[in-house]
């Protein structure tokens, strides 16, 4: 059984029609023997095409392969990827995604228990790729995948979740060096607090509370042990839900 | 920029000029190999009359004699106008090199020069030897090194430090500068380079992440590469990080303060000082309540720190 087919087109091939074709008869045969997998379609090689031509070609490309595809009955889920930026941490974050059953449940979790510890934002993580697996902004939840379409806080980078992925992963890679791996991070800076620790055998939280000068009135005296006390206190109950699958 | 990175730059083609403010404020003077340090028209007396290191690199996977040639002109020259100069010689590329002949290389080179300096009747030269290499933080270690004995203050330093640690239970700390990732002054238990090497990366980490949340992003989403550039002072995110330590911030105390439990008992602890400095420190964890201890050590670190720098006339500074 496949559960995923990741289908990686270099955008700038020579030979377009025979790519297309190995993707096709992949599809048929994807059809015959797990007609429940998901496929993915990366369009790699991304930053060679012009910047301004990029959306252009991505569209156009991903026109032509739901056509070619159509008889399968595949919905095809798309990226643009290149290995210059963090477009891959998205996509692998989004396939990584559509694996976890039960998201909801977590999500619908991770919403109260942002709700409770007051926190700006909740970001769930897998933990040997540090990939996103969710987050909850100001109260509102979104899957990683939904929260691309429906824009969140304006303000703040909509790259960041990509971002934290990657400095995590190179923080992780300098902690091996003293054989090591880390447990915790807690971090009091001028434009937020943040806290990041684990949750369930599989995941890592990142709680983001807003500066103590932001916070709304009556918030301020929310220190970083409350919200260690809060994941502490809620890892029973996610790890529950992650062995209920 | 990364170390790595600088294989990208072009070479330099004139002399050039640059500022660092920090702890301590230094101008560095870049004057590319092809220059002729002797021509007349060329005013080299008077740079050598103000500086107080001079670096001179070597590439070690190249031919050396000339260089060493070259270097031993220089010296008798500057050290003539100016003996107080430093003389730093960065044995640079060592990566190419295997551990053995690294260090028959940098033998062979102090051998070459000390031999020539006493040949032409020098003493008291003031000279030291880093091996380097883009490939690793030699570079910064190598530079720190060479910071430090610019810095007047720095057995004050140390030595609060060395206080600090001993009664904070602290392994080993750093005294960084945030822009740079050059360390000022440390402990004097040895400077092991990975431990460096953590420190330094835990800074980008605490930066970092603390920007992603900055309310308005996009200032900085010019800059794709989330690493930070040891030349450049004109981020605008560590502009907010060194404003953090001047007096309109708010007055319960440091700004940037990070910790990190590590899974063998270590805890990296960071703490935004003065000036674009950070302590960065690592304690063998024994419980969380000692946290509270070091947290109130480190705060009167600070205030020592800022005393210290209280009566530094060339640099006023509000605290």
């Amino acid at each position: 059984m496949v559960e995923v087919l990741i289908h990686v087109f270099d955008v700038e091939s020579k030979e377009v029609t025979k790519d297309i074709e190995t993707f096709i008869r992949c599809l048929r045969y994807l059809r015959e023997f797990s007609p429940d997998a998901k496929v993915f379609v990366l369009l790699h090689k991304m930053d060679l095409v012009r910047a301004e031509r990029r959306d252009e070609v991505f569209n156009a490309t991903m026109r032509t392969l739901r056509d070619q595809a159509k008889p399968f009955e595949f919905s095809l889920t798309g990226f643009a990827t290149s290995i210059w930026d963090e477009s891959l941490y998205k996509a692998w974050s989004s396939i990584v995604c559509s694996l976890i059953p039960n998201m909801a449940t977590f999500q619908k979790h991770l919403e109260s228990f942002a709700d409770i510890s007051e926190a700006q934002e909740v970001v769930l993580f897998e933990r040997t790729t540090f990939l996103v697996i969710s987050h909850v902004s100001g109260g509102q939840a979104s899957t990683f995948v939904s929260s691309i379409k429906s824009k969140t806080d304006p303000k703040l980078d909509p790259k960041r979740f990509e971002k934290i992925s990657n400095i995590i992963k190179t923080y992780k890679q300098s902690c091996s060096k003293m054989r090591s791996q880390f447990q915790t991070v807690s971090l009091h800076g001028l434009n937020c607090s943040a806290y990041i620790d684990t949750l369930t055998p599989n995941t890592f939280i990142m709680v983001v509370m807003p500066p103590a000068g932001r916070a709304p009135a009556g918030a301020n005296d929310i220190d970083g042990n409350t919200i260690i006390a809060n994941i502490r206190a809620s890892r029973t109950w996610f790890q529950t839900i992650e062995e209920s699958n | 920029m990364q170390p790595l990175e600088t294989l990208y730059i072009e070479s330099t083609a004139k002399p050039t000029y640059e500022r660092f403010d920090s702890l301590v404020n230094f101008a560095v003077q870049e004057l590319p190999g092809q220059l002729d340090m002797f021509e007349p028209s060329y005013d080299s007396e008077r740079i050598f009359a103000q500086v107080g290191s001079l670096i001179y690199v070597i590439d070690s996977q190249d031919e050396y004699l000339y260089a060493l040639q070259n270097l031993q002109q220089i010296i008798e020259y500057a050290f003539k106008i100016n003996p107080a100069i430093n003389f730093e010689v960065l044995i640079h590329k060592v990566d190419g090199l295997s551990d053995d002949f690294r260090l028959d290389t940098q033998r062979d080179i102090m051998q070459r020069v000390t031999d020539e300096l006493v040949d032409a009747n020098l003493e008291g030269v003031n000279i030291a030897f880093h091996l380097t290499s883009i490939f690793d933080h030699s570079i910064y270690e190598a530079f720190s090194r060479i910071i430090q004995k610019l810095v007047p203050e720095l057995p004050v330093l140390e030595n609060l430090l060395d206080i600090l640690c001993q009664h904070s239970g602290i392994e080993k700390a750093f005294l960084f500068d945030v822009n740079s990732k050059i360390y000022l002054a440390t402990d004097s238990s040895p400077v092991d380079v990975e431990t460096y090497q953590v420190c330094s990366d835990f800074i980008d980490v605490a930066v970092d992440l603390d920007l992603l949340y900055k309310p308005s992003y996009t200032q900085q989403q010019q800059q794709p590469q989330t690493q930070q550039t040891p030349e450049s002072n004109n981020s605008p995110g560590l502009a907010a990080v060194t404003n953090g330590s001047g007096p309109s911030q708010t007055p319960e105390g440091p700004g940037l303060k990070c910790t990190s439990k590590l899974h063998n008992g270590m805890v990296l602890y960071l703490s935004q000082m003065i000036r674009g400095l950070a302590l960065v420190g690592m304690i063998r964890s024994e419980g969380v309540q000692k946290m509270t201890l070091v947290d109130y050590n480190v705060e009167i670190f600070r205030q020592g720190l800022t005393r210290v720098y209280a009566e530094d006339p060339l640099h006023p500074h509000p605290a």
